[in-house]
């Protein structure tokens, strides 16, 4: 009897990389992308990134086992999946590299325990919680969260976003033709920095693992509302286009907080408007808020807002959707 | 009369020769299926006879050659070993159906041998010489091959005739298409083997006693009420078995008459993972789903044991499990949606029959006032009458 071999399993038609159909893949993958950003980050700040990673990881991967354990559940697969790994990469990515680590760990409980277990786990948390984690722990340590090192010095200093509050007399541009050039403007190496976070944002759009109306609408909405507040360096300036997107942690957000699929909106129009109320949000934070960086407060005030604009854009398109059958029962 | 063991079982064969064009004839192919008991042999087991028969006048006759499930192959395992017979009974539905345009589907990553396609060449041309000495609707018969792309559910009838372009135009404006019968359409589509399974009704007198399935990849011929973990490896249990393909299929263990070979089983596989997860919201299940679905909101709703409310378009799931496939926490959409629809159509029945019954029972309560009133006046009057006649 011939046996032809069975038809293959039918492929999901891609223009570009092939998605991923695996939780697990899908934060690997993630965290994968961080590296040459934490790369860049080791190079201009030292080792206190990688201990503060270290830290993190096995801190945020205890408080999951410890979360697991409580509510019943098997602690193996979960811990292992990634996710927890990426949350605690992201605190560390985000809290300056002296950051003492009793401050860190807190930021990790309040992540894994707070915003995920106590919501019900991965995939059912309101808020995002790397960004729960570090904005508790910004609250609680504000003075250590300024304190920000001058690369290969040691020295802290105020970053380029508090300069953006606190300029008096000089102007931005005296301030700007006082540093020499890229690497300088965004805060100490952040540009290199965002850079190198950017590209493995890239890297997650083409492997259709992020959704890119949220980063493309926080990037172009925090363009435009920086450009829109730009007076050519004055002393009240509210900072240069280049300055909002490559200082504090724009891209890093744009690409790897923002996207996080459980907390933004997962239909098309609701994403951009999402992303568009975060780069608000961050712009009014940065300019006149008491943080010298908005970007959490703005994704987690955003969040909240998910569950509404997924219902705003259920309605919409059923509007949309009605008005077309009525026209087309009309013809 | 001499008792004999098979005598129930074996019906008298017919000859092509001895069909004619007329209705009787027409009527004696279907009664010889109907005898044959055969039921649609591609998962669905609608009674193939009055498929047929309610096709009468159709358009287009469709042979669903397509396995859009992954490791069914049961279909192509059988059109390998008897093309001649698919082809004949494709030309016997043709034949019943009095349809004109007859498409023999197969799917594009068939790899057929140059032998096998010109005996499946032959065969068509031979059959389709037979038909247009027959049919009557003045439109020249048409038999043709055509290969489809294989993918998800490209084998579910509606998808397979919007693939074939074969739909008019009250079927592509029609908002509820993959709602309603393709029937209503003017297209009968029938599975390959349940057309094999006519020719051998038809013309050997054979009744629907056993199948071609497809085990973990492998084709074998199974008798039916066969128990499913005779045929299968010894290790297997019902919890570790599938049905019917991964993304549309069933847990084995899920019906209790799953648990013997029946005509609608065409595929058993290993059980997929449990979830991994739950629903990370990633919406890869969006673009995936053929029918332009949202399955992850459907899935929150059901999830929070509530009813999807109408603009999710439950009922437009055609089950064919593609956003199982692409799902990152390997979650059983399709399923999930199958019960929910099942339920949905089980409360509408329901809902439609206590509408019925309170029809009824208001009907009753406005009769019987009725006749209270008119017993009342006639009381009245009799009694008026009565004082006025003392």
């Amino acid at each position: 009897m011939v046996n032809p071999q069975p038809s293959p399993r039918p492929k999901v038609s891609t223009t570009s990389g092939t998605p991923l159909t695996n939780v697990r893949d899908i934060m690997w993958h993630t965290n994968a992308a961080l590296v040459p950003g934490l790369v860049v980050a080791v190079y201009y700040f030292g080792l206190g990134y990688l201990q503060n990673l270290t830290i993190a990881i096995t801190a945020g991967v205890l408080f999951e086992a410890l979360a697991l354990h409580l509510r019943g559940r098997d602690w193996r697969p979960q811990t292992t999946d990634g996710s927890v790994v990426l949350t605690c990469v992201l605190i560390a990515l985000a809290a300056p590299p002296a950051l003492s680590p009793y401050a860190l760990i807190i930021a990790c409980a309040f992540a894994v325990l707070l915003a995920k277990h106590s919501y019900g786990g991965i995939g059912r948390n309101l808020f995002n919680p790397a960004m729960v984690g570090y904005a508790a722990a910004l609250i609680c340590f504000p003075a250590a969260f300024a304190a920000w090192p001058i690369p290969n010095d040691g020295v802290t200093a105020a970053t380029a976003l508090e300069a953006i509050k606190t300029l008096d007399g000089t102007t931005m541009s005296d301030r700007l033709l006082a540093q020499n050039g890229f690497g300088t403007w965004g805060g100490f190496a952040a540009e290199w920095m965002g850079l190198a976070f950017a590209a493995g944002g890239g890297y997650l759009m083409w492997r259709k693992i992020v959704a890119w109306r949220v980063s493309l609408g926080f990037l172009l909405v925090l363009t435009l509302c920086a450009a829109l507040g730009y007076d050519n360096g004055s002393s009240t300036t509210g900072g240069s286009p280049a300055q909002h997107l490559l200082s504090g942690g724009t891209l890093l957000a744009a690409f790897f907080v923002l996207t996080d699929p459980v907390t933004h909106p997962s239909r098309a129009r609701a994403q951009w408007v999402f992303g568009a109320l975060v780069a608000a949000l961050t712009y009014a934070i940065r300019l006149v808020g008491a943080y010298p960086d908005g970007i959490a407060f703005a994704v987690l005030l955003a969040n909240g807002a998910t569950p509404l604009l997924n219902q705003w854009a259920a309605r919409n398109t059923r509007k949309t959707q009605s008005a077309k059958n009525a026209a087309e029962e009309a013809q | 009369m001499k008792p004999q063991a098979d005598s129930a079982q074996i019906l008298t064969p017919l000859r092509r020769e001895e069909l004619g064009n007329t209705p009787t004839d027409r009527d004696r192919v279907l009664t010889q299926i109907s005898a044959a008991k055969i039921s649609g042999l591609g998962g669905g087991r609608f009674d193939t006879a009055s498929k047929l028969r309610n096709g009468f006048g159709a358009q287009a006759l469709i042979i669903n050659g397509l396995q859009s499930e992954p490791g069914n192959n049961s279909d192509m395992a059988l059109l390998h070993e008897s093309p001649q017979e698919v082809i004949a009974g494709a030309a016997l539905a043709a034949f019943v159906t009095n349809a004109p345009n007859v498409v023999l589907a197969l799917p594009d990553d068939a790899q057929l041998s140059s032998d096998l396609s010109h005996t499946i060449d032959s065969a068509l041309s031979e059959q389709e010489a037979w038909l247009r000495g027959l049919l009557t609707s003045g439109k020249p018969a048409s038999f043709a091959c055509r290969y489809i792309p294989a993918g998800h559910a490209s084998g579910e009838e509606h998808q397979l005739a919007t693939a074939l372009e074969l739909l008019n135009d009250s079927a592509i404006n029609d908002l509820e298409f993959t709602r309603r019968p393709l029937v209503q359409f003017g297209i009968v589509c029938i599975n390959l083997a349940t057309a094999y399974a006519i020719a051998r009704a038809v013309y050997a007198g054979e009744p629907l006693s056993r199948r071609m399935i497809s085990i973990n990849g492998k084709t074998t011929w199974v008798e039916l009420g066969t128990p499913l973990l005779n045929i299968t490896p010894p290790n297997h249990t019902l919890d570790t078995l599938w049905i019917n393909g991964r993304h549309g299929g069933n847990p084995a263990n899920s019906l209790p008459a799953a648990a013997r070979i029946h005509p609608g089983v065409f595929c058993i596989d290993t059980a997929p993972a449990p979830p991994v997860a739950p629903c990370i919201n990633c919406s890869a299940c969006v673009p995936a789903c053929p029918v332009g679905l949202r399955p992850d909101e459907l899935y929150q709703q059901l999830q929070q044991n509530e009813t999807p409310p109408p603009h999710l378009r439950l009922g437009d799931c055609i089950e064919c499990g593609a956003c199982n496939d692409v799902c990152p926490s390997g979650l059983w959409l399709a399923q999930l949606f199958r019960g929910a629809r099942a339920e949905q159509t089980a409360n509408t029945k329901k809902d439609q029959l206590a509408q019925k019954a309170k029809a009824r029972s208001e009907a009753r309560t406005t009769r019987l006032a009725a006749l209270e009133e008119k017993r009342a006046a006639l009381v009245q009057t009799r009694s008026t009458q009565g004082k006025r006649a003392w």
